[in-house]
């Protein structure tokens, strides 16, 4: 069969080719426009300390306020990215464990101060502890940020292993609930249901594309109050 | 596209869904016979219909379709052909009476993942082959996913980007005025600074902007060269009369091509001349001449500053800057586009330059309609 041989051959060195050109470029034009980002934060927060008319004060703030949201974008886009480039090292790990190390990677960034966590997780996970952990803070920031002004955060974690061996955790917050038409679209990346919210909208794509990457999938479900976000892993064999 | 087929490669372990298509009975029992006894646990569907292939193919997952070539309702190959337009990475395996060569590379070309002679297949040799069809399959599934990942990532770049830096160049062209004359000489230096890099932002994202529309395969027709230079001269007049530039043109030639790529290109490469030029008058000509193949070369000359050969092909690559961004400001991204461009119409650029004697790039392109207008769409 010399023919698969060179079939095998053909599209091999174009597409990388290709691949890494396009590679390249999203890259060098990442780093340049990061570069370009900072400079203006900078001048605009110069500006800032150094204007005497409130006009100008304010408009600089704008400029800053816009650059420095930028700069946050571009780089939860490479994270993005690093995401599908990271090379898995798959391990099993008990999933409390996961949950409890997301926790304390938060509160060390001083993220969830007064939150309420209820952790009933159980079960083992099959999956890359660096990626999985960081899926998992996402979930959790995700389930912060939908506590009501004034509330403080309260999230309810009830994961095990099921009967074919995946696992899978539900993550419920005290926020208002997600309308079903928008499960999916906050989703897709830079997507935010209030635009004046904090937050860039990557934190929930990013989590979803690393639980895809281990073969499994993010998902809102019915909720009586707040939203639920489901995480399913497949067990050890059908994940590999 | 979507491909009805998992999203992960079956291994060995995995059951195996088949379809075999062959319009004779007896031949179909036979084949189905000895690939079940190569891979027993597979599930294997047989189709004597090609007609209704398209319809099994589309409502089953299938991992692997055998298809016979010698069907008098609808050739095997043909039939590859169309299941192949559809399901983009279905591993697809061309069964043939005879392996003549001319037929098993029109069965490659035509999108089959493999070929067997029918007379070579053994319980061993199907197993063989399915296991390899797949795995090639899966490998350019992949590197597909990887090349549409890296799309995402530059559309992401060049549209999620504008708004944001659109309202950073509003409100900077606001502070101008707003800052006035009495400001101090620190925050007049500091908003032109500031104004300079949200100038190289804005494009920056345009330059995105224009290759993530170079990933497409673009439509070629004949195209009169005099028509590119004509949009070209309009659309840079404000920029030649500021430089105190010419432009000449000899172009009386037509070309295959897309209007709005050629445009670009000439565009990009004479704003390149005029642009890294220290004459007091710029200048650019563009001439055509036929290459020894038959194929149109559009020559751009300029009387700029020159390239040493070794930055020939260099120059090419993103951002490759060779100068100081002060004494020449570009974002150096606009020859990278211009290759890019150049490529999806199925040509090719290179560059004559010696420093000090000014620069020529040659841009090849088909000559004539019908001169293999396929080229570019076949990518």
């Amino acid at each position: 069969m010399q023919m698969l041989q060179t079939r095998e051959q053909e599209p091999g060195p174009v597409m990388s080719a290709a691949e890494r050109e396009l590679q390249d470029f999203s890259y060098i034009v990442a780093h340049d426009l990061a570069t370009e980002f900072r400079h203006v934060a900078a001048f605009a927060r110069l500006l800032i300390d150094e204007a005497d008319a409130e006009a100008v004060r304010a408009h600089a703030d704008i400029i800053w306020q816009s650059s420095t949201k930028c700069q946050r974008m571009l780089s939860a886009l490479m994270d993005y990215s690093a995401v599908q480039s990271h090379k898995l090292t798959p391990r099993h790990w008990p999933a409390r464990s996961v949950v409890e190390r997301a926790i304390a990677e938060l509160t060390a960034q001083g993220v969830g101060k007064g939150a309420q966590f209820e952790i009933d997780v159980s079960g083992q996970v099959f999956a890359d502890a660096r990626l999985l952990i960081m899926a998992m803070r996402l979930a959790l920031l995700n389930a912060l940020a939908a506590a009501p002004d004034g509330m403080s955060p309260r999230i309810v974690l009830r994961g095990a292993t099921g009967a074919d061996g995946a696992w899978i955790v539900d993550i419920a917050d005290n926020g208002e609930g997600l309308a079903r038409e928008y499960w999916e679209k906050a989703f897709a990346m830079f997507w935010r249901l209030d635009p004046d919210a904090p937050g860039i909208g990557a934190g929930l794509p990013t989590l979803r594309r690393i639980v895809r990457r281990h073969g499994g999938e993010a998902r809102f479900l019915e909720a009586g109050g707040g939203a639920i976000l489901q995480i399913t892993l497949p067990g050890a064999e059908a994940g590999q | 596209m979507s491909t009805a087929w998992p999203a992960r490669a079956p291994s060995n372990d995995e059951i195996l869904h088949l379809l075999v298509i062959d319009d004779s009975a007896l031949e179909l029992e036979l084949t189905t016979t000895t690939i079940a006894a190569g891979l027993p646990h597979a599930g294997i569907e047989a189709l004597r219909d090609p007609e209704a292939a398209l319809d099994a193919v589309r409502s089953g997952a299938f991992d692997c379709v055998f298809i016979d070539y010698n069907m008098p309702q609808l050739d095997g190959i043909e039939l590859g052909r169309r299941i192949r337009a559809e399901f983009t990475h279905l591993p697809l395996v061309l069964m043939t009476a005879v392996g003549y060569d001319t037929l098993v590379a029109e069965a490659i070309r035509s999108g089959f993942t493999d070929y067997i002679p029918k007379d070579k297949i053994s319980p061993t040799s199907a197993r063989r082959t399915i296991n390899r069809a797949v795995q090639v399959a899966t490998q350019a599934r992949l590197i597909e996913e990887q090349r549409q990942e890296l799309e995402h990532f530059a559309y992401a770049l060049a549209h999620d980007f504008k708004q944001p830096i659109r309202q950073i160049r509003v409100f900077a062209d606001l502070l101008n005025t707003e800052l006035g004359a009495q400001a101090s000489e620190d925050a007049t230096k500091h908003l032109a600074f500031l104004s300079e890099a949200s100038r190289r932002l804005a494009t920056l994202v345009d330059v995105m902007s224009q290759y993530t529309l170079l990933n497409k395969p673009p439509e070629l027709g004949v195209l009169d060269l005099n028509e590119a230079v004509r949009s070209v001269r309009q659309n840079l007049e404000g920029f030649i009369v500021e430089r105190r530039a010419t432009l000449l043109a000899d172009a009386n030639v037509s070309v295959l091509g897309n209007e709005a790529l050629l445009t670009q290109v000439l565009q990009n490469l004479v704003v390149n001349g005029l642009r890294y030029n220290r004459d007091e008058r710029p200048h650019v000509s563009i001439r055509t001449e036929l290459s020894g193949e038959g194929r149109r070369r559009v020559i751009v000359t300029d009387n700029g500053i020159g390239i040493e050969s070794r930055y020939h092909e260099q120059i090419f690559q993103p951002l490759m800057r060779l100068h100081n961004v002060s004494e020449f400001p570009g974002t150096g991204l606009g020859l990278t586009i211009t290759r890019k461009a150049v490529l999806a119409q199925g040509g090719r650029i290179w560059c004559r330059s010696e420093p000090g004697e000014g620069s020529s790039f040659i841009v090849e392109l088909d000559a004539a309609p019908g001169a293999a207008p396929a080229r570019a769409h076949n990518t």
